[in-house]
């Protein structure tokens, strides 16, 4: 961080350093500022492909699937020959909307392009699970675990694989795997999301909560965590807890849809879809701004769920 | 890009800012090296994406 101040101090108009200086504030927390500096870069030089790469990263892990789309399709545009680079990105911004073909689509050529890219199979494991292709998940899975095998002291690794393992419906697995990667990395904040996905679909409510304190979430300015949260709430009984983090998801990402947090829970989707449903049921204008953003996933999914 | 790649890109840039302390291009770059670096620390994926 000191060197792009550095670099800034010198000459306040090197886009490339804001955008690098945006993704570092998002590594650390600071969420404003990241967002703030991704966009100068951009602001500052509109015709570098890759300070959209950098603010397009940078609204994927604040919720915004978007906005970080049109950032993707611009740095497309600038950089046309290597298209390929930016399907990684393209890819995320799917999955967070839920649209999983199409995050497949996108994700598939950046996976043969680029082998090495271990995000790639975890991104791919959560949609092919949310699609229900079993076989298709497990072969993502496996790449997962072999790159774990290969670098066995990797926090990240096991971190992904834990994602994966939560995404297929594992949560024991998953649970096993995180604990190994917060051994590795105790100080890491942003791995407390994914134990408490663990957490909230082995049944261990009190649990889940427990473990993503709140300065945490504030750190992380991610949804997940707050959707566990909710789901959490809502099985122990505090509704008004449940209503403030079903009310900070929609603040962060204002599309969020059932069909999103429904993939999230895939041990028990009935009991997440009837936890989410009702959290948001007594949030009469989330539910009306909700109903009019994504009024066709939202309808579908609350058919096929119905609160019991 | 590579560890062994990001390692030389970082000694060139040092070498670049000895030759110039106030080459601002410099600085950022070599800041990108440690960012890249520290992204694959741990694993040889590129960036971690948020949950949901």
């Amino acid at each position: 961080m000191k060197l792009e101040q550095q670099a800034i101090a010198l000459d306040d108009s090197l886009a490339h350093a804001h955008s690098i200086l945006g993704y570092i504030y998002l590594r650390v927390g600071q969420s404003d500022r990241a967002r703030a500096e991704a966009e100068r870069g951009v602001a500052l030089d509109p015709n570098s492909a890759g300070g959209y790469l950098w603010l397009a990263q940078v609204l994927i892990e604040l919720g915004k699937p978007t906005e970080a789309l049109t950032a993707i399709s611009k740095a497309m545009r600038l950089d046309p020959r290597n298209t390929d680079l930016y399907l990684f990105q393209q890819g995320g911004a799917y999955t967070q909307l839920g649209l999983w073909h199409e995050a497949i689509s996108s994700l598939k050529p950046h996976e043969a392009r680029y082998p090495g890219n271990l995000w790639s199979h975890v991104n791919l494991a959560r949609d092919y699970a949310a699609l229900g292709d079993k076989d298709a998940a497990e072969a993502e899975l496996a790449e997962v675990e072999r790159v774990v095998t290969l670098e066995p002291n990797s926090a990240l690794g096991y971190f992904a694989l834990a994602d994966s393992l939560n995404s297929m419906g594992r949560p024991a697995q998953a649970l096993a795997a995180m604990e190994k990667a917060m051994r590795l990395a105790p100080n890491e904040w942003a791995f407390e999301g994914e134990q408490g996905r663990a957490l909230s679909q082995l049944g261990r409510w009190q649990d889940s909560i427990s473990s993503q304190p709140a300065a945490g979430l504030q750190l992380q300015q991610s949804l997940a965590p707050h959707v566990w949260r909710a789901v959490d709430y809502v099985e122990l009984g505090r509704d008004d807890a449940a209503r403030a983090e079903v009310a900070e998801v929609l603040k962060i990402n204002p599309e969020f849809s059932l069909k999103i947090g429904i993939a999230a829970f895939p041990t028990n989707e009935e009991r997440a879809a009837a936890d989410l449903h009702k959290s948001r049921a007594q949030l009469n204008w989330l539910w009306d701004k909700l109903r009019l953003i994504g009024s066709c996933l939202y309808g579908a999914e609350a058919r096929r769920h119905t609160v019991r | 890009m590579t560890r062994d790649g990001n390692a030389k890109a970082r000694q060139m840039f040092e070498k670049a800012l000895a030759l110039d302390p106030k080459y601002a291009m410099a600085y950022a770059a070599l800041g990108e090296t440690y960012l890249f670096a520290l992204l694959m620390a741990n694993t040889p994926a590129q960036i971690p994406q948020s949950g949901l």
